[in-house]
């Protein structure tokens, strides 16, 4: 693989990756939500938002707490996505395009709302932000 | 939109929900979890991560048909795959590894399913890497 195939596939491993992590708190919601009452749900999803990553090898204080690892595979995608419209030396145009610009920035808002607040709403419309500009995206190049 | 592009955002979307869970669950937030404090609370979170199991059948009940498809639409169908057709020139040897990859993917699906697989998760994630690789070149072409 040279290095513009490369750049596609860590911008698609990372985007299934983003995906994964979204997916994550849908579950943790519903699962918390069936355990206890509203209330003590959004306290334990607030306690998760502790766990950090990676959990051996790295010190304790350079451990990502789980919303700020969201922000750096964000990095991620940003650099990778960057770089491979560079180095194919165009990008793709029209509506679709447009659309996901648009869902990146309402991902951008879901993923600082959920860094800040952890919430049943918030976690459902970033799980469906993630999923509808993956599909854009998807849309968008072909 | 047509039924083409359907099948392909369809084929994404299941394909990153399968691997996503895969990969957030196994690297990070399963590990994540382990060490947080105090040890019954990791426990019981850890429990409710996982009350849903995995995605593994019913993603690949929408990953089966919708590569079929899109196999059709370049003109390699089914009887192909099985003739070995389909898998002559360089682009057909990829198609061959990535193939061969999904019946491993497949083997560890139907064997460990959402048992703990302390040893073979990895060798299913590097298969899993290795498929989004296959199929990058498959769509974009050889260099």
């Amino acid at each position: 693989m040279d290095v513009y195939r490369l750049t596609v596939w860590a911008h698609l491993f990372f985007s299934i990756v983003l995906m994964g992590l979204a997916l994550f708190w849908l579950v943790m919601d519903v699962s918390l939500r069936r355990r206890f009452d509203a209330a003590a749900a959004d306290g334990w999803l607030k306690a998760l938002k502790s766990a950090r990553w990676p959990h051996v090898a790295v010190p304790w204080a350079l451990r990502l707490p789980l919303p700020w690892l969201t922000w750096a595979i964000i990095a991620v995608l940003a650099v990778t996505g960057i770089a491979s419209g560079k180095l194919i030396g165009r990008v793709p145009d029209g509506s679709l395009w447009v659309a996901k610009f648009a869902l990146l920035a309402a991902l951008l808002c879901t993923q600082a709302w959920l860094t800040w607040r952890p919430s049943r709403s918030i976690i459902r419309v970033n799980f469906v932000v993630v999923m509808l500009t993956i599909v854009a995206s998807v849309a968008a190049v072909r | 939109m047509n039924l083409y592009i359907v099948c392909v955002c369809l084929h994404v979307a299941a394909l990153s929900l399968w691997l996503g869970h895969m990969f957030v669950w196994s690297l990070i937030t399963g590990p994540a979890m382990k060490r947080m404090q105090p040890a019954a609370d990791a426990d019981m979170l850890r429990e409710c991560s996982l009350f849903r199991g995995g995605l593994g059948w019913p993603a690949l009940a929408i990953l089966i048909p919708t590569g079929l498809y899109l196999l059709s639409v370049r003109g390699i169908m089914p009887a192909d795959l099985f003739s070995g057709a389909a898998f002559a020139g360089p682009q057909g040897a990829v198609l061959a590894v990535k193939l061969s990859l999904v019946l491993v993917m497949i083997g560890y699906q139907s064997y460990f399913g959402h048992r703990p697989a302390p040893v073979a998760i990895y060798f299913d994630m590097a298969a899993a890497t290795a498929i989004i690789g296959a199929s990058v070149v498959l769509v974009r072409g050889w260099i």
